[in-house]
This record gives structure tokens, C-alpha cells and sequence, in this order.
């Protein structure tokens, strides 16, 4: 129902200018018209007259819904805090039970890990508490600057001899003092932010489907050029996994954004193919997908050298969850972090949780998240406008999607990408920037509608 | 009064993507739980099973002893030497980085790849070859490829030498295993047998005892980590290895020696196609106290052909490592191991006519002075031709002891038949030929006996043709005449003990049954024992100061062709036990297809059982009693005499009672012959001093003595101003058919005059 456009007239709707009324009746659709004039109903059927009274019983119940919300500027959402410092605590303590074997073996200081974890949960939380109190008009004033800077960072990362490559694939850049730093996470963050700020300052462009507008530009074509730019550079990294996250972001964004269902269904239909048929000719992602079908399907009968090499991470992250059991063998008492399970205490974490916390301790992984979109759906759904609103469900929506990835890839549904789990997954600037990001959802939180107490 | 200022739409729009994240989430968690818990057991075995890792340890296998508590089988450390092809692959890495980053870094650093000097270092300490080692190097996955096997101590430390000089601690290891180590080689190589690569017994005592030598292995549970480490584990174990126990055999390794010794010397001299072996028994318990077969082989190298073997494989023509070739190496491998004694069976012969004659006198068919006439042969109903004697011109009349001692056929065909074929046949049953003689050793063949016996066979049976039988079941037989009539269990095993000393089994050596009464053995032997001593066929198993019980034999193979056709193939044996008075060791020397000369047991095998006793008697601390024509024979002992005054010498001559002639006038010995050490016959001996400016300078020549008579050698060799020395069969004058056989200094020979001249006399009138 919301797809229709001349639901942009009712008294509800915020944003629509009122000189919209007076614009020259739509001559395709006459019946229409004088159907949406609550004033001077005309009811032309029955059938349309228990239509009428409907939506108007559903604009009351709105209206009542939106009074009982008052927007006041409190504190910031508590619950929200607490599943972040929750999934942060989580994420250290297992974050160090995960890496305490391997960096004993390959660093010889079982803490090496932990340390590492602990300084930049400690620079997060600090980051996140001066996000704090960075007003929404501050963050906004710094869309422009963060997509420059993004671009710049993504475009000095692809000159050889200043981006580090690891493998075929060079996203690296480093800093002195700091160490190595991944552009393409900061690069996330501002293509929310870019997006938010498109989506909100064009909304009308974008949701005009009357004639003379430009739907599919405004709405389509814009958006997809915001996220496109970013994601098609961090493509050029060879960073598939990162260019998969940029681009389901943006269209979760365009989708919440209120581009028109029918362009997201046609460009995701044209993206499908695209990627079957890149995963058919390509050779590379051709035997990845052949490893992943056999690990999801026949996990047991494996040829021995692939299981020794292609698929011997996934075989091994299966091993990890499957010896775990209900309740796991315990915290701290994983045999498969010990050199089986090859860096533990990266994307993998999550096969080591479901070894030591069983059933029990997965389901409060995902619990977590979920709460974690939850809160986060809440915060955007009371946020004090559009922008803000998007830019908390973007943030949002980028962590649970890298969770759900991750976990995806980790239980073999889905091929392995090389996704790292939110919190978890060792990672120094992408940990602080994940921070920042909470910082800026509790930020939007202080300026929510909340409902009458 | 506020209301929300996000669109409806857009939050309508958001909830169904928070809706659409539950949904992935819960079927992620569907997934997980069909993981986890549908699963679990099966995931949670291959977990277990890819971090622990079970190690065996190695039970040592026991040490097989002699009665004596002499290892003669033990273990020695060897080292297993492997390779780990990851840490070299790694050691590689570090080795480019450390060249790739130069300056310092690079110090030090070889310029060979790890590799190269891994296989070229092990290659020429192993003399495995380089691409060998290459190959292992190459799978670089793997932490333990193995390099070489059964690395000795000497090599070993070339390889730890090695490591240490180029710091190859994470790329080559040693692992310490035992080898199986024989101290005596050749000796008893069939009895005590050997183990194969495994550590298992494959053949002999090895094989028999396998179990109790074993041990049992231990295990070692650990969980291990992806870098190798031990990590705590719940079903980590430790059972420790049980050691294999020692096997205490009953063989004595000094009377094992000696009977080699004189298998040897008759393998040399008769050329036995089908080889020579002999068992040594302890009459009373049947413990085996030597057995040995020739040719042999070492047991430290026991795949490779003795000489023999070798000969007939080079004479086969076949090419090496063709089909035809390999298939017969491995035949006469097979050959080579049988232990003769335990596995072959053979016409006992005239061996056998001791026990005929022991049931006959215990049935009382016979006594020791019945009368007997001897035509050269006898004439048995359902036999055409009259069955010969081995004496065809006959012995004429003989008493039962004359014939027996002069091994007459038709005596023992004439009181056979008296005895009748039922007790006969049960007799031989009695005597444990028709069953396995239960002896601890693996593969005893079973007798070859008629299963019904005519008129005929019972002839030729009583004197020990046509049927077949084992030495080991013979003398196990003779054995129970000489301890009076008990049938023992021929054995080697006498304990096991264990590390300790703690003795953990002893064998049983009751006897079986008793098969004859002792009065009818006391009967029997004092017949054999005058058979040796007196004019009979076994004279030439006599040792002086023994009295001595034997028999020889001699048996024509009925089923076997020489090269010409002919049924010429012969086994010539002799049995023999001492003291006849309380017998106590009984051995038999078993020469099969003597090619050289004789074929006769008392020519190729009652000599050498003389040699054995004579040696073995002493030891067993059997008092020698001579009588005292043999007391006359005693050697003495000459002691130097150089330097003494010629009056002292003189009466020294006195007392030992030996002739002397003193040359020169000096009055003191400045030389003498034979010199002191020498061994000279009392009766026969004479001693030359020499004193003065006088010097041994004359000399005479050696006689040729070969061939004579005794009596006739002894004075040719006295009469040229020689010394006698006899060896081998001691009692040559009381019989006349002694003559000498080898003489030393060959004739001719210019020697100085008092030298002694060892010569050999042997009975060669003896024929069966």
C-alpha cells in the first residue's frame, strides 16, 4: 500500500510541500483522484468506499500511534549500550580464549592477542563516547568530507608501493605507529553516511512517480551511483567480500530509502545473473563454489587433498561446531583453535564459540546481533528525521549483515568470502571504527521520539 | 504533542528488513543446531581422532640364554632415521628471507638450499640415494618421512654430527628401535631361529615362543595440538610396555660348540650332499643340550645363501632376478633354515636294532646268550630272495651279543619274528615313534611308519628300513633305553625368567611312560658299551677313561636316485650314550649322502661322536676312569727343561716316567726336544736334551705312516727317533683293524729328531 504514490497527500506525511496539492490533476488516473479527496468524498463503489474507510481507520490509528511519542532530547538508549558493550566484552573474552594457542605458537606471548583486542576496545569505547556528543548536524556537516576522504584513502590504497597486497588482493594501507589499516572500513561508513544523506535531501525526487518525475534516476540511478563509486573501487582491490558488503548495504539502503520495489527487483534480478554467470566462467570462484557444495552437502566424503587444502578451513570450522555439542566443552577448552582451526581468532572466532559455548552459546552470538538490529530498527524508527534515521538503520544493517555473512560462511550455507564477525574477529581499526559507528547510532538515540512515559 | 518523524514507509520498510535479518538468523541457527547436536557424536569422533595420537611402545623382546644364563640372542639399539619435509620446507623460507633482506640478516646464512644439503649430507652418511631423499623432501605437508631403517650406532652419530654442524634440529630426527642381535652367529642358527623386520619370530625358537618373548607393546594417548604440542586431554593414557620374557633354553653352549665342531670336521670330510646334523640329549629329561645342522647360516644375516646354497643357485644357470631364479633362492632359503634334526625324516638303520632288541629282551624272545647262525642272509616267507646281512659272506655262529654288537640282520630279522608283528608295532608306538616327540621347535615332521605291517616289513623294519622317522624321535627312543626305560619329552626350553632373574616358567621333564624295564636296559647297554670297548662295529665311538654305549647305522635311501640312476645313496649315523655305567648324555651324528670315501655310520659319524664325548664328558663332570692299558697310554705334559742341570732333568724324566737321551756333555739342557708344552704318550714317549755347545742341527725324515696299522705306525715313527701323537680314536691296540688315516708332519718332511708326529687312527673294518 505504501508503494502508492498519492499516499504522500495524507495530512501525516511530514515532507510533503503543500503547494503539491495544487498541482494539475493527474489526467491518467481521474478516478483515482477524486477517490483520494477525503474532503469531498465521492465514493464511486462500495467496494471502494470500505477501501476509503479503511485507510482512514489506519490514519487514525497513526495518528494516535505518533501522539503517545514525544521527542525530547534524554539520554541516550540504554538497551542499545548494553547489547554493544555486551557483544564488546563478548567478543574480547573470546576474541582472547580463540587466539591464546596461536599466538603462543606463532608469537611465543599467549596475550598477544588479548592485548591488542583489549587497546582498541579500550580507543573504541573511547571513540564511541565522544561520538556521543557530536550533534546530528555535526555528523551530517561531515558526509562530504568522509566520501572525499574515503575515495582518496581507496584510491591511494590501489597505487602500488603505498597499499600493501596480501595474496592477489591489496586493501591495505599502513601507518605508522598504528600498523595496518583497511580504507575499505572506513570506506563503509561513509558510504552510509553519503547514502543517508542522498536518500533524505532527495526523497521526494526519488519517490515521485507522477509524471515529469525522474523515479528511477533520482531513486535508482543516484543512489546506486553514491554506493557504486565506493564499492566499485573497493572491487578494484579484489576485495570481493568488502565490495558484496558496500553493495548490500546500499541496496538495503535504496530499499529503505523508498526507491521504487520495481528497479530494486529488475537491478537484482540483473545482479543475479551477473554473479551466476561470473561464478560459472570464472575459474576462481568456479572450484570455491565446488569446495563450498561439498562441504555443505557431503562434508564427510571429501577427497583427501582437498580436504587437506581448499576446504580445509571450512572442514575444520565444521569440526570446530559440530564437537562443540549443546552446551560446548567449555570456556577455554577448544582443541580445534590449537593449530587446526588456522587463525582462530579471525574470521573463523565463530566455529571456536560454537566449540567451547555449545548450542547455547551460538544462539547468544545471533541473540546479541539481533537485539543489536533490534535496538538499532527502534532508534531509526524514532529518529528526530530522515537522514538520521537512515544513517542508524545503514550502520545497523551493516553489522548485522557481516554477522549473518560471516556465520553463513563459517556454517558452510553459504561460499567462503572472507567476512570477519562484528566484535569478534581480531581486526585493530576496524574494531575502532565499529565503535565510532555505535557512537553515532547513540548519538541519533539522544534525539529520539520516545513514547510518553 | 509530537509525532514520529521518520515516514511510516520507511519505517514500514525498515521492520520487514529487521524481519527478514530473524529469518536468516533463525535458519542460521537451524543449521548450527542440525550441526551441533545432530551430529555432535560424529564430529566430535573426528575431533578426538585428529588430536590424539596413539604411539605404540615397543615391548622389548626377551633375550634367548643358554642353560648357563649366556645371551645368545639379544637387542641392539638402532636408530630410525626420518626427515620432517615441512620444517625444511620452513627452514627454507627463512633461509631466502634472511638472503632476501641482506646486510646483516644474511650473515651466516647458507647459500645451498636446505634441500640440497639435507640429501647430499644423509645420502652419503646413509647411502640412500640423493633423488630418494628429494622425493621424501618434496611433500612438504608431512612432519616424519622416513630416511633409513636399522641405522647403526657408528652412523647414527655421523647424522647427529651432521644436525649439530649445520643446526638441522627441526629437519632431521632420530628415532632409537631395537634390531634383534645374534652373538653367535652360525651357532644352533636353525633351533634358535630368527625375527623378521617386524620384530616377530619367523623361524625356531623365535617362532615358538614368540608370545612369551613378545611381550606385549604399550600405548601412549596424547592429544596433540596443530603444532605438534602435547595438550591436556581427558582420555590421555599411559599403558606401559610389558617386556617380553628371557628364554633359559637347555642348550649348553659349550657342548653346542662342540658338536659343531665335529659336524663340521665330518661335513668337511665325508662331502654329505644332503648335510650332517646331530642332537645331544640329556637322557634323563630329554633337554636338548645341543642340536645343530650343517651347512648353516648366519643369523644376523640369515636371507643371504651359505655357500652350498649359493653353488647350486650359480649352477642352475638361471639369470639373476629372473622368475626361475627368484623361485629357486627362495627354495633354497627354505632349505637352508630347515632344522634337519626336527624337520627331515630318515631310515634310522642299523641305530634302530637297539630298540628292536630292547623289546625282544623285554618280551624275553631272546636272551643275551642265545645262539644264532648267520649265513650273510635270511630267508623271510613272502619274500622271494633271501634278505641280506650286511657281512654277505655272514657272521656265522654268533650269540645274541655278538650279533648285536656286529649289527647282524638276520639275528635281529630272526628275533623279530619271534616277537611277532602286533608287539612289535605297539612297541614302536611305545617308543613314542608314531607320534610327534613334542619338542619345541616348530615344523616336526611325523614318522613314516607301515600302517600295517607283512612278514617282510617286520624284517627289514627290525634292522630299521622302510619307514621313516626323524633324529630327534631316534634318539628321543635311544634315550629312554639308556635311562632305563623312560620316555621323555625332548625339549628346549628349561625357564622363562624375567628382567629380574624371577623365574616365570620352568618346563616339566617328567617323563611320558616307561616303555622297558631297567633291568632289561642294564642288559642292553652293557652290550652296546662292549660293542665300543670290545671287537664290536662301534668301536670307533671308544673314548679312553669312558665307557661308552653306542651303535652305529647305516641306511640305504630307497626312495632317492644318485646321479647314475643307482640306489647307491646311503645315511651313515651313529647313537651313542655315556657313561654306560649311569648314562647321562646321549648324542646322535646323522651324516646324510656321505659323498667322499665311507658311507658307513661308524666311519663318518662313530669317530666324531668319540670326538664329542671326549670332550664334553669332562665338562659335564663325568669322572674319567681309565683302566690300566689306558692309564699307560696317558699323555704328559713335558715341562721346559731349559736351563735346568742335566741330574735335575734326569731324575725329573724319572718321576714322569719317560724315556730320555741326553746329547753333549754340559751340564746344562740348553735345548730339548719335543719342547716344553708338548703332549707325549707315557708308554711311547721319549725326550732329547741337548746340552752344551750341542744344537737340535740333525735331522731325519718323517715315514710314511699312512695306511699302516697302528702297532706298525707307532714303530716306524718311535724307530726313526720320532714322538707319536694320537689323535682321534684313542684305544687303537686293542683291535687290529686301526690304521692311520692323516699324519702330521706330512712324510718326508725333515725334522729334528724327538718331534712329535700327531697321527689319526681309525677302524675301517667296521662296515655298518
Amino acid at each position: 500500500m505504501q508503494e502508492r504514490p498519492n499516499q504522500a497527500h495524507t495530512p501525516s506525511s511530514r515532507e510533503t510541500p503543500p503547494q503539491r496539492l495544487s498541482r494539475p490533476a493527474r489526467p491518467v488516473r481521474p478516478a483515482q483522484t477524486s477517490q483520494r479527496r477525503e474532503v469531498h468524498p465521492v465514493p464511486v463503489s462500495a467496494r471502494a468506499l470500505r477501501q476509503q474507510q479503511k485507510e482512514l481507520a489506519l490514519e487514525e490509528r497513526r495518528r494516535e500511534e505518533d501522539a503517545k511519542y514525544v521527542r525530547v532530547l534524554t539520554g541516550i538508549d540504554r538497551p542499545f549500550l548494553v547489547i554493544v558493550l555486551a557483544l564488546l566484552a563478548f567478543g574480547v573474552i573470546m576474541g582472547f580464549s580463540a587466539s591464546y594457542a596461536y599466538a603462543s605458537f606463532k608469537y611465543g606471548d599467549s596475550l598477544y592477542f588479548f592485548k591488542r583486542y583489549l587497546l582498541f576496545a579500550v580507543i573504541g569505547l573511547i571513540a564511541m563516547f565522544l561520538c556521543l556528543y557530536i550533534p546530528i548536524r555535526g555528523i551530517r556537516m561531515l558526509t562530504f568530507p568522509g566520501y572525499g576522504f574515503a575515495i582518496v584513502l581507496l584510491l591511494l590504497v590501489l597505487i602500488p608501493g603505498v597499499g600493501l597486497a596480501e595474496g592477489d588482493a591489496q586493501r591495505w594501507l599502513y601507518i605508522p605507529g598504528v600498523g595496518t589499516f583497511q580504507p575499505s572500513e572506513l570506506a563503509k561508513l561513509a558510504m552510509i553516511m553519503m547514502m543517508a544523506w542522498y536518500l533524505s535531501k532527495f526523497s521526494e525526487k526519488i519517490t515521485d512517480t507522477r509524471p515529469g518525475g525522474h523515479p528511477l534516476l533520482w531513486g535508482f540511478g543516484g543512489s546506486c551511483c553514491v554506493f557504486g563509486l565506493i564499492a566499485g573501487l573497493v572491487a578494484l582491490e579484489h576485495h570481493i567480500s568488502g565490495t558484496i558488503i558496500i553493495a548490500g548495504i546500499g541496496v538495503v539502503m535504496m530499499f529503505v530509502g523508498r526507491v521504487n520495489m520495481k528497479y530494486l527487483f529488475i537491478a537484482g534480478a540483473i545482479l543475479m545473473v551477473a554473479a551466476v554467470g561470473l561464478i560459472v566462467f570464472s575459474n576462481y570462484g568456479g572450484t570455491r563454489i565446488e569446495v563450498w557444495k561439498m562441504v555443505l552437502f557431503d562434508p564427510h566424503s571429501i577427497p583427501k587433498d582437498i580436504a587437506r587444502d581448499e576446504a580445509y578451513q571450512n572442514l575444520q570450522g565444521l569440526y570446530a561446531i559440530g564437537s562443540g555439542g549443546f552446551f560446548g566443552v567449555g570456556l577455554g577448552n577448544s582443541f580445534q583453535k590449537s593449530g587446526y582451526v588456522s587463525q582462530p581468532q579471525n574470521d573463523f572466532i565463530f566455529s571456536i564459540i560454537c566449540e567451547e559455548l555449545g548450542f547455547v552459546g551460538a544462539v547468544a552470538v545471533m541473540a546479541l546481533f539481533l537485539g543489536l538490529a533490534w535496538r538499532g530498527y527502534l532508534i531509526a524508527r524514532n529518529a528526530p528525521d530522515l537522514y538520521s534515521s537512515l544513517l542508524v538503520f545503514g550502520i545497523v544493517t551493516q553489522v548485522t549483515m557481516q554477522a549473518i555473512l560471516n556465520i553463513g560462511v563459517v556454517t558452510a550455507l553459504i561460499p567462503n568470502t572472507g567476512i570477519s564477525l562484528p566484535f569478534f574477529s581480531s581486526g585493530g581499526t576496524s574494531l575502532v571504527i565499529l565503535m565510532t559507528e555505535m557512537g553515532i547510532v547513540l548519538s541519533v538515540s539522544r534525539y529520539s521520539y520516545q513514547k510518553r512515559s | 504533542m509530537a509525532k514520529l518523524a521518520v515516514d511510516h514507509r520507511v519505517r514500514q520498510r525498515s521492520a520487514i528488513v529487521v524481519v527478514f535479518f530473524c529469518l536468516l538468523f533463525l535458519a542460521i541457527a537451524v543449521r548450527v543446531l542440525f550441526i551441533q547436536v545432530g551430529n555432535y557424536e560424529r564430529y566430535q569422533g573426528i575431533v578426538n581422532n585428529q588430536i590424539t595420537r596413539e604411539s605404540t611402545i615397543k615391548a622389548q623382546r626377551g633375550k634367548i640364554l643358554d642353560t648357563n644364563m649366556e645371551v645368545l640372542a639379544d637387542n641392539v639399539t638402532v636408530w630410525r632415521v626420518f626427515i620432517s619435509p615441512h620444517g625444511i620446507e620452513e627452514a627454507e623460507k627463512a633461509r631466502l628471507e634472511a638472503l632476501a633482506k641482506g646486510g646483516k640478516a644474511a650473515e651466516g646464512v647458507s647459500l645451498i638450499p636446505q634441500a640440497e644439503l639435507i640429501s647430499d649430507g644423509l645420502s652419503e652418511i646413509l647411502g640412500v640415494s640423493v633423488e630418494k631423499i628429494n622425493e621424501l623432501a618434496a611433500d612438504t605437508k608431512m612432519l616424519d618421512k622416513t630416511v633409513a631403517r636399522n641405522v647403526e650406532e657408528a652412523e647414527a652419530e655421523a647424522v647427529r654430527a651432521f644436525i649439530d654442524a649445520h643446526g638441522l634440529q627441526t629437519q632431521i630426527y632420530l628415532e632409537a628401535t631395537t634390531r634383534r642381535n645374534y652373538n653367535y652367529d652360525n651357532l644352533a642358527a636353525h633351533t634358535i631361529g630368527f625375527t623378521g623386520t617386524d620384530g616377530n619370530g619367523l623361524f625356531g625358537l623365535e617362532k615358538k615362543y614368540d608370545e612369551q618373548l613378545s611381550g606385549e607393546d604399550g600405548y601412549y594417548i596424547v592429544a596433540r595440538d596443530g603444532y605438534a604440542r602435547e595438550m591436556p586431554f581427558k582420555y590421555q593414557s599411559y599403558i606401559d610396555a610389558q617386556n617380553g620374557a628371557n628364554l633359559v633354553t637347555t642348550i649348553d653352549l659349550r657342548i653346542q660348540y662342540e658338536l659343531e665342531r665335529q659336524l663340521e670336521a665330518t661335513y668337511l670330510e665325508s662331502g654329505a650332499a644332503n648335510r650332517v646334523c646331530g642332537v645331544a640329549m640329556d637322557v634323563n629329561t630329554g633337554a636338548v643340550l645341543a642340536i645343530a645342522t650343517k651347512g648353516d647360516f648366519n643369523l644376523n644375516d640369515p636371507w643371504t645363501l651359505n655357500d652350498e646354497s649359493m653353488a647350486k643357485l650359480v649352477a642352475s644357470g638361471y639369470t639373476e632376478g629372473s622368475e626361475e631364479y627368484n623361485k629357486l633362492l627362495s627354495e633354497l632359503r627354505y632349505a637352508m633354515w630347515n632344522n634337519k634334526v626336527v624337520t627331515e625324516l630318515y631310515e634310522p638303520g642299523s641305530t634302530f636294532k637297539i630298540i628292536t632288541s630292547a623289546m625282544c629282551l623285554e618280551e624275553k624272545v631272546v636272551s643275551p646268550s642265545d645262539p644264532f647262525y648267520c649265513s650273510g642272509g635270511l630267508i623271510v616267507p613272502g619274500w622271494s630272495r633271501p634278505i641280506h646281512c650286511h657281512k654277505l659272506s655272514g657272521h656265522g655262529h654268533v650269540t645274541f651279543t655278538v650279533g648285536l654288537q656286529q649289527s647282524c640282520n638276520p639275528v635281529l630279522m630272526t628275533i623279530s619274528q619271534k616277537l611277532g608283528i602286533d608287539k612289535f608295532t605297539s612297541y614302536v608306538s611305545a617308543f613314542g615313534y608314531r607320534e610327534k616327540t613334542g619338542i619345541d621347535l616348530p615344523g616336526e615332521a611325523s614318522t613314516i611308519f607301515h600302517s600295517s605291517m607283512s612278514i617282510v616289513d617286520l624284517a627289514t623294519a627290525s634292522f630299521g628300513q622302510n619307514f621313516k622317522v626323524t633324529p630327534i624321535a631316534q634318539l628321543t627312543a635311544i634315550c629312554a633305553v639308556a635311562n632305563g626305560g623312560y620316555l621323555v619329552t625332548p625339549h628346549l626350553m628349561k625357564a622363562f625368567v624375567d628382567d629380574d632373574g624371577n623365574v616365570i616358567e620352568t618346563y616339566d621333564d617328567s617323563p611320558r611312560r616307561q616303555v622297558v624295564s631297567e633291568a632289561t636296559c642294564r642288559t642292553l647297554i652293557d652290550i652296546l658299551e662292549e660293542g665300543v670297548s670290545g671287537d664290536g662295529g662301534a668301536k670307533n665311538a671308544y673314548v679312553a677313561g669312558y665307557r661308552v654305549a653306542a651303535k652305529t647305522g647305516t641306511s640305504e635311501k630307497n626312495d632317492k636316485f644318485d646321479a647314475n640312476g643307482e640306489k647307491t645313496l646311503r645315511i651313515g649315523s651313529t647313537v651313542g650314550f655315556a657313561p654306560a655305567e649311569n648314562p647321562q648324555i646321549a648324542v646322535l651324528i646323522m651324516v646324510d649322502e656321505p659323498m667322499n670315501g665311507s658311507v658307513y655310520g661308524s666311519i663318518v659319524a662313530a669317530p666324531y661322536v668319540s670326538n664329542f664325548l671326549e670332550v664334553v664328558l669332562p665338562y659335564m663332570g663325568v669322572e674319567a676312569r681309565y683302566t690300566e692299558e689306558e692309564l699307560a697310554k696317558l699323555e704328559v705334559n713335558l715341562l721346559d727343561y731349559t736351563g735346568w742341570l742335566v741330574s735335575d732333568a734326569v731324575t725329573s724324566m724319572g718321576y714322569v716316567g719317560l724315556e730320555y737321551e741326553v746329547i753333549g756333555d754340559g751340564t746344562k739342557v740348553t735345548a730339548q726336544i719335543p719342547a716344553g708344552g708338548s703332549q707325549l704318550a707315557k708308554n711311547t714317549g721319549r725326550v732329547i736334551f741337548y746340552t752344551g755347545t750341542e744344537t737340535p742341527a740333525a735331522t731325519v725324515n718323517v715315514p710314511d705312516v699312512m695306511g699302516k696299522s697302528a702297532s706298525a705306525a707307532n714303530k716306524m715313527l718311535i724307530d726313526a727317533g720320532l714322538n707319536v701323537r694320537i689323535d682321534g680314536t684313542q684305544n687303537y691296540q686293542s683291535g687290529s683293524g686301526a690304521v692311520v688315516v692323516a699324519q702330521s708332519p706330512a712324510a718326508d718332511t725333515a725334522v729334528a729328531p724327538g718331534t712329535i708326529v700327531t697321527v689319526e687312527f681309525r677302524y675301517l673294518d667296521g662296515t655298518d
